[in-house]
């Protein structure tokens, strides 16, 4: 099968300090996989995110190319092939009803009957529509941005660490929902920090450090003491987790 | 709801009552002699005796306090008094010369609005380039430029060299009242309301322009640029509410520093509006007449004050439905 999204030789650098915060990464994705993409914080897994959009701050700038389909992304993807799910919830803009932004990414007949729709599909009240983002809690606000996603119809999403900092019970929810995104078709690179998530949802999970991706494994490889695995800190990684008695950190 | 305007007309009050008082107190002590003033220089031919007259028939003999409470009384009942300088009633005065200092406020105040947001936009979309370093330097230089001395050079430029606009007055020379209209009015009011303007179109600019450099850095702004939104339309749907908050609350609290503005360009213009008449009657102790435009200014930046909070409260739903803003 021929990949859906592919990132060929990706480097993101500074521009007065020449410093390269991401190293010729290249990866791809197949159509309705799940990428999990993991690696302490720092190592560069948002800049990626924001390297794929080209959406990254004025003082960085990128070299290499992506492709959708096997053509070079353009801005005109952002919104209709690929879509961002961000990490915080203050991603949704504070002086606007929750029903207005996932309406404008909507590009369909009858935006409004969509947008009621999704909501329903997402287990969210119809009244939340008139609502202020604040007055969301945090799991809501979640369900939303996945609403987003799935309104723009994108093929493919970018999720960068949507679950920091929740309660179990709102993590697994966020799960449950990406559990759904996939299996409405939907290619999903995983970002996230947490090993955990990543290997609940994943098919494959990437392993980011310092810049550089050090190896990726399918999902079947992260079990008993990790021999199937290939690089040393993944291998560190694996082991440091509760359920392999920290083993990794000792 | 109904709480917040109880408590402000409360305000108002407290607060006119404590400007007055005060503003009548300074004048009270101040070492201008009200009958002298209201003589001139026939002060020479009056004897004692027609000056203790004069003096009790304004009740000058009475006590300050006494004198507060009579004006106090008075202004209840709608009787702001009468002006020595004019010799007619204050209210007279004022309601003539309201209308050209709205106008002229009117104009600075909206022109400086518009051309504020919409440089302060422009620059906080192009920040860096050679725009907005341009609209920043240009902001800075007006921002330290005096008034007065801001019209003496627009006066110079376009009424005297160019004669475009006429070097000042309200009106066309030679005409009655009567006859004066509306255009005669604006036209004369153009050149000291831009002077007045300028320096508003920097304090709201640069403010804006702020406010819109740091929503555009923003989670929001990310996110909805990743879902394909750019330009004018990413700017309308997400930035131009988060700035109108600040520039809208900075505009409408700028009410005081416009009235005093309008005092140094109705000078330089020779604009007879309600500032210079609040100059003439400081200066020649015209109590009556003083105390009516402190009040009424006050009453104005209290209003503009009054309004920018209001309108904070409707532009922000975090506010509106009792929650504090972040």
């Amino acid at each position: 099968m021929k990949p859906i999204l592919t990132i060929d030789q990706l480097s993101i650098v500074h521009r007065v300090s020449e410093q390269r915060l991401l190293n010729q990464v290249t990866l791809s994705l197949q159509p309705g996989e799940v990428l999990g993409l993991v690696g302490a914080s720092g190592s560069g897994k948002s800049l990626l995110a924001q390297g794929i959009f080209h959406l990254l701050p004025t003082n960085l700038y990128r070299t290499g190319e992506i492709y959708y389909n096997k053509r070079p992304i353009t801005t005109h993807d952002r919104g209709t092939n690929l879509v961002y799910i961000p990490q915080s919830v203050e991603a949704l803009d504070p002086l606007m009803k929750v029903g207005k932004q996932i309406v404008e990414v909507i590009r369909e007949m009858n935006p409004e009957q969509k947008m009621l729709e999704l909501l329903q599909r997402l287990g969210l009240q119809k009244e939340m529509a008139s609502k202020y983002p604040f007055q969301l809690s945090g799991g809501e606000a979640r369900r939303v941005l996945v609403a987003i996603a799935f309104a723009t119809q994108a093929e493919v999403v970018i999720a960068d660490e949507p679950t920091p900092g929740l309660d179990e019970a709102t993590k697994r929810e966020v799960i449950t929902l990406f559990q759904e995104l996939q299996q409405s078709g939907k290619t999903i690179l995983f970002i996230t920090h947490d090993f955990d998530v990543g290997l609940q949802l994943a098919d494959r999970i990437a392993v980011m450090n310092q810049g550089e991706i050090v190896e990726v494994a399918d999902q079947t490889s992260f079990s008993g003491d990790g021999d199937q695995l290939q690089h040393p800190y993944t291998k560190k990684l694996w082991q440091a987790l509760p359920q392999n008695d920290f083993t990794g950190s000792s | 709801m109904k709480e917040f305007v109880i408590k402000r007309t409360i305000r108002l009050f407290t607060l006119l009552f404590a400007v007055s008082f005060l503003t009548f107190m300074l004048v009270y002590l101040s070492p201008i002699d009200p009958v002298r003033a209201y003589i001139g220089a026939d002060m020479l031919l009056i004897s004692p005796e027609q000056r203790e007259a004069i003096q009790s028939y304004w009740g000058l003999n009475q006590s300050m306090f006494l004198q507060y409470k009579q004006w106090l009384t008075n202004l209840l009942s709608g009787d702001f008094g009468t002006s020595l300088i004019y010799r007619t009633p204050v209210f007279d005065v004022i309601s003539d010369r309201f209308f050209s200092s709205i106008l002229l406020i009117a104009i600075a105040w909206v022109s400086s609005g518009i051309f504020g947001m919409v440089f302060g936009t422009l620059a906080a979309m192009n920040e860096g380039k050679w725009l907005d370093r341009f609209i920043k330097g240009y902001c800075y230089v007006l921002l330290s430029t005096p008034g007065f001395w801001l019209g003496l050079l627009l006066l110079m430029v376009f009424s005297v060299w160019l004669g475009i606009f006429p070097t000042g007055l309200s009106a066309p020379i030679g005409i009655t009242g009567s006859e004066v209209t509306f255009m005669d009015r604006l036209y004369h009011a153009i050149l000291p309301a831009m002077t007045l303007s300028v320096v508003g179109v920097s304090n709201v600019c640069l403010h804006t322009r702020q406010k819109l450099v740091d929503v555009l850095r923003q989670p929001h702004i990310l996110q909805a640029r990743a879902n394909g939104l750019f330009g004018m339309r990413l700017f309308i749907r997400h930035g131009l509410r988060h700035v109108m908050i600040p520039a809208v609350s900075v505009h409408f609290a700028s009410f005081g520093e416009l009235f005093g503005g309008a005092i140094l360009a109705e000078q330089v213009f020779s604009y007879p509006g309600l500032a210079q008449a609040v100059v003439d009657a400081g200066l020649q102790g015209d109590v009556p007449l003083f105390l009516a435009i402190v009040v009424m200014s006050a009453v104005f930046v209290f209003v503009g004050n009054w309004l920018a909070d209001m309108l904070y409260y409707l532009l922000d739903p975090r506010l509106r439905r009792g929650e504090k803003p972040s």
